[in-house]
C-alpha cells in the first residue's frame, strides 16, 4: 500500500521557482488535496510526484522507494485529468479495459475488475457507447474507471471535475470519495476550489506561489486556520484592522512588558479604526499591548440588531442578497470598513437596505491575527 | 434606453431545436441571469440577441427598434466570451482602448475613458502588461473593461467567471453587479451556475431545452419552484411521490406506495391525482431525539460532508428512503456518521407538483 513522502522538493523554470522546498508526508490511505490560487505550484507538485516532471532539488518516496528518476509508467499510479482523454474510437468498455489489456493480465482477472469499475462508477450500462454519446459528466466517469482499472492503489486526480457544470461537479465529488475509500486507494487531488476540497479531503495542503501555506483537516483550515490568507481562502471571511490597547484585568501596567497570557487575562481590548473598541476572547499568548492586530471573523458568525448590544459596531446596510436558505447583508461600519454578515432565512428580522443597525462581534468567534508587515491585503491576494 | 423584447424567437440547427418559440422582455437596467444545465441553449440565445447567430424566426427589437437585420455592431450590444480573447500583443491599455480607437474617438475622450474603466477593474496600475503578464482574474478584469468601453449599454456575459479560480469567483461575481448597476448598463448573463445566478440576479430566467420554464427573482425561483426540476437545480431537494388522499388544515396529505404517509403544502390538484412533493435539503430538519408526529420518520446518518459553511449529510430512513439535509456547519456537531436520528419536513416546505410527464427521475436528470 503506498505511503509517500516529499522531502525538500524545490521545481525552478528558469527564472521561476515553481515549487519551493516542500516537505510532504502523505499516509496510505489518506485521502489528501492539494488546493491553492492558479499558479501556485499545484500541479507542478503532482507532476513531480508521477514523474512527468523531474524536480530540481529533492527526492520523492513511494512507499519508502526513491522514484527519482524512475518514469512514470513504472511509478504504479492511475492518473485522471481535467480534460478527459479517452479514446474516442473505443467504447466505453474497451476504455475501461485498456490498462487490463495492455498489461496483458489474465483475460478473466481484466474483465472482472473492468465490470467492477465500470460498476462502481454507474457506466456498466453504457459499455457499448463512444465517448461522443456521452455527457462530460459520463465521459470523466469511464475517465475515473480507467483510471482505477489500472489495478494501482495510487491515484492522482489533477482538477478532475474542473471542466465540468456546476451541479455534476457537486455530484460527481460524492462518488469519487466514495470509490477512493471503497477501494482503500490513497489518494492526491488538485484543485482549485476549495468546496471541492474541503467535501473530498481528509487533509487538505494549501499552497501559495510554490510554498505550502496550512497543511489540516478541512474543519481545523475552516474553524482555526493559522493564518490569514488559509482564512481568507477558505472559506469567506471579514477583516479588521487594530491593535491591543488594554488587558480585561484592567491592571494594564503589568501588560506592558510580556505576552499578554502572563497577566492571567482571558480576554482584552483591540481598538480599530475611529476609537471604536471590540473585547477579544483568548487572543493567545503571542500578543503584548500596542501590537498590530487583524481581527477575522466568518460571515455566519457575525450577527445584526436594530438594538444597541455588547460589542456591536454601529453601520448602515449597503447590499443585500439572497443565498436561499440565508440572508447575506453587506454593512458598512462606522469605522469604515465593509462586513458581510450571514443571517438565516428563518430568523423574522429583514433588514433593509440603507437601514442603520449593529453588527455584533460575539468574542469567542473572533480570531486573531499579528498585523502582517507586507500589509493585509498582499497577504490576502488571490492572484 | 435599451429594453429587449423578444418574441417567438425560434432556432433551429438542422434536427435541433435549440431555441423553441420563446417570449422574452429584459427591462432597461436589468441584471437578468439566464440558468440552464449544458445543453439548455442559453448560449444560443445569447448568441441570437447579439446578432451572432441569425434566428430561424421570430424578432428581437432593443429600444423600441426591430434589430433582426442589423450587425452584431450596430446592435448597442457588447458580448463578453468566457474565453476573453485579449489581443496578445497589446498591454491592458491597448486593448482597453480598441473599441474607442477603431471608432475614431479624440484621444483626449479616448484617454479618459480608457483610464476611467481600467481604474474601475482595479487594473490602472497593470496598464502596461500584456495578458500573459496577467493572471487569469485580471484577464478576465481587463476584457470587461475592454468591453465596458465599447460604449454599449448592453452587456451580454456569456460564462464569464467560468474560467477563473472558485476563490476569485466569488469576489469577483459582487463586483461585476455593482459595475453593471454603476454604470446603468442592462446585462444578461448566462450561467449553469445556481449559486452564482442567486447572489448576482435582479431576475433569473431558467431555460430548458430551448424553453424558458421559469422566470422570476431569485427568491421566487428557490421558495416557489414551478417544476421538481428547478427545485432540485437551486438548492438542492429530497422528493417523495405518491397519490393525494385528503386534505389537511392548510395544506394536503400525500400516500407513498408503501403507505408512509406525508402532509405536505397546499395544493391546486385533486384528491386522488398522483402527485411529487419536495423538500429543500437545507429545510430538512435533523433532531436527536426520537419522534412519532406528522412527518417524523426515524433514520441513520449513513455520510457526513463538511463543506466549510455547511456540512451535509445523507440518512438512511428505516423505511427505505434515502434524504438528505444541509444543516449550518455551527450545528452540524451535533450528528455523526452512524447516529440514529429523527427527520421531520415541516409541510409548508413540502412543495407539491403533478407528476413529470417522463417520470421523476428523468425529469431531474442533469447531464
Amino acid at each position: 500500500m503506498p505511503e509517500i513522502e516529499l522531502r525538500n522538493i524545490s521545481k525552478r523554470f528558469g527564472k521561476v521557482v515553481a515549487a519551493d522546498q516542500i516537505n510532504l508526508h502523505i499516509k496510505e490511505g489518506e485521502y489528501v488535496t492539494v488546493l491553492g490560487p492558479s499558479g501556485c505550484g499545484k500541479t507542478t507538485l503532482v507532476k513531480i510526484l508521477s514523474g512527468i516532471w523531474e524536480p530540481t532539488k529533492g527526492d520523492c518516496f513511494i512507499d519508502g522507494k526513491k522514484v527519482t528518476g524512475i518514469p512514470t509508467y513504472e511509478r504504479d499510479l492511475g492518473y485522471i485529468f481535467q480534460n478527459i482523454a479517452l479514446f474516442p474510437h473505443m467504447t466505453v468498455w474497451q476504455n475501461a479495459n485498456y490498462a487490463p489489456i495492455v498489461k496483458d493480465w489474465d483475460h478473466e482477472k481484466g474483465e472482472k475488475v473492468t465490470r467492477e469499475s465500470l460498476e462502481l462508477v454507474n457506466m456498466l450500462r453504457r459499455k457499448g457507447f463512444k465517448p461522443f454519446e456521452l455527457s462530460g459528466g459520463e465521459k470523466q466517469k469511464v475517465g475515473i474507471a480507467r483510471a482505477l482499472c489500472s489495478g494501482s492503489k495510487l491515484l492522482i486526480l489533477d482538477e478532475p471535475l474542473s471542466a465540468l457544470d456546476a451541479r455534476v461537479r457537486l455530484e460527481l465529488r460524492y462518488e469519487i470519495k466514495r470509490l477512493v475509500k471503497e477501494r482503500g486507494l490513497t489518494a492526491i487531488h488538485v484543485t482549485h476550489d476549495q468546496e471541492e476540497a474541503m467535501s473530498t479531503s481528509d487533509r487538505i495542503v494549501l499552497m501559495r506561489k510554490g510554498r505550502i501555506v496550512e497543511v489540516d483537516t478541512p474543519q481545523n483550515l475552516y474553524n482555526k486556520p493559522k493564518n490569514l490568507f488559509t482564512a481568507n481562502f477558505i472559506g469567506e471571511a471579514n477583516f479588521i484592522e487594530g491593535s491591543i490597547t488594554e488587558c480585561g484585568t484592567g491592571e494594564v501596567a503589568e501588560c506592558r512588558t510580556g505576552p499578554l497570557s502572563e497577566c492571567g487575562a482571558d480576554e482584552c481590548i483591540a481598538e480599530i479604526r475611529h476609537k471604536h473598541r471590540l473585547v477579544l476572547k483568548n487572543p493567545g499568548g503571542i500578543f503584548k499591548m500596542g501590537d498590530g492586530v487583524v481581527i477575522m471573523a466568518r460571515p455566519e458568525n457575525l450577527s445584526i440588531s436594530v438594538n444597541e448590544k455588547e460589542n456591536a459596531i454601529k453601520g448602515r446596510i449597503i447590499d443585500k442578497i439572497f443565498m436561499g436558505s440565508y440572508m447575506r447583508y453587506r454593512v458598512k461600519l462606522a469605522t469604515q470598513d465593509t462586513v458581510q454578515v450571514e443571517v438565516p432565512e428563518a430568523d423574522d428580522k429583514i433588514f433593509n437596505i440603507d437601514e442603520s443597525v449593529n453588527v455584533i462581534f460575539r468574542p469567542k468567534k473572533l480570531l486573531v491575527y499579528p498585523r502582517p508587515r507586507q500589509g493585509l491585503k498582499e497577504v490576502l491576494s488571490l492572484e | 434606453m435599451p429594453e429587449i423584447i423578444i418574441r417567438n424567437l425560434k432556432k433551429v440547427f438542422g434536427d435541433l431545436v435549440a431555441i423553441d418559440s420563446l417570449d422574452l422582455t429584459v427591462k432597461d437596467g436589468e441584471y437578468l441571469t439566464i440558468l440552464g444545465p449544458t445543453g439548455a441553449g442559453k448560449t444560443t440565445l445569447l448568441r441570437l440577441i447579439a446578432g451572432l447567430e441569425k434566428q430561424t424566426s421570430g424578432s428581437i427589437h432593443i429600444d423600441g427598434k426591430c434589430v433582426d437585420e442589423l450587425p452584431p455592431e450596430d446592435r448597442m450590444v457588447t458580448f463578453l466570451s468566457q474565453t476573453y480573447s485579449l489581443f496578445p500583443h497589446m498591454n491592458a491599455w491597448q486593448n482597453t482602448i480598441f473599441g474607442p480607437i477603431a471608432r475614431g474617438w479624440d484621444s483626449e475622450k479616448v484617454d479618459i475613458i480608457g483610464r476611467e474603466m481600467l481604474e474601475m477593474v482595479h487594473l490602472y496600475d497593470r496598464k502596461d502588461a500584456l495578458p500573459h503578464e496577467l493572471s487569469g482574474g485580471m484577464q478576465q478584469r481587463n476584457a470587461l473593461a475592454r468591453a465596458l468601453c465599447a460604449d454599449a449599454r448592453i452587456l451580454l456575459l456569456d460564462e464569464p467567471l467560468r474560467a477563473l479560480d472558485a476563490r476569485l469567483r466569488l469576489d469577483l461575481r459582487h463586483e461585476l453587479k455593482k459595475l453593471v448597476k454603476d454604470m446603468g448598463m442592462t446585462a444578461i448573463h448566462v450561467t449553469h451556475d445556481q449559486e452564482e445566478a442567486l447572489t448576482i440576479s435582479d431576475r433569473i430566467i431558467m431555460l430548458r431545452d430551448g424553453k424558458i420554464i421559469q422566470s422570476g427573482t431569485p427568491q421566487e425561483m428557490f421558495n416557489k419552484p414551478a417544476s421538481p426540476f428547478i427545485h432540485h437545480f437551486i438548492g438542492e431537494a429530497n422528493f417523495m411521490e405518491g397519490t393525494l388522499t385528503g386534505k389537511t388544515g392548510t395544506g394536503s396529505r400525500l400516500t407513498g406506495e408503501s403507505g408512509r404517509t406525508y402532509d405536505i403544502a397546499a395544493t391546486n390538484l385533486e384528491v386522488g391525482a398522483k402527485a411529487v412533493a419536495g423538500i429543500k435539503t437545507e429545510f430538512t430538519i435533523m433532531e436527536k431525539e426520537a419522534k412519532d408526529g406528522v412527518n417524523d420518520f426515524p433514520g441513520t446518518v449513513e455520510r457526513k460532508l463538511f463543506l466549510g459553511r455547511f456540512t451535509d449529510f445523507e440518512i438512511a430512513l428505516d423505511n427505505g428512503h434515502v434524504v438528505h439535509a444541509r444543516l449550518p456547519s455551527s450545528i452540524a456537531h451535533k450528528f455523526d456518521e452512524g447516529d440514529k436520528i429523527n427527520v421531520h419536513f415541516d409541510p409548508e416546505r413540502l412543495l407539491v407538483f403533478p407528476v413529470p410527464e417522463k417520470g421523476l427521475k428523468a425529469e431531474l436528470e442533469m447531464m
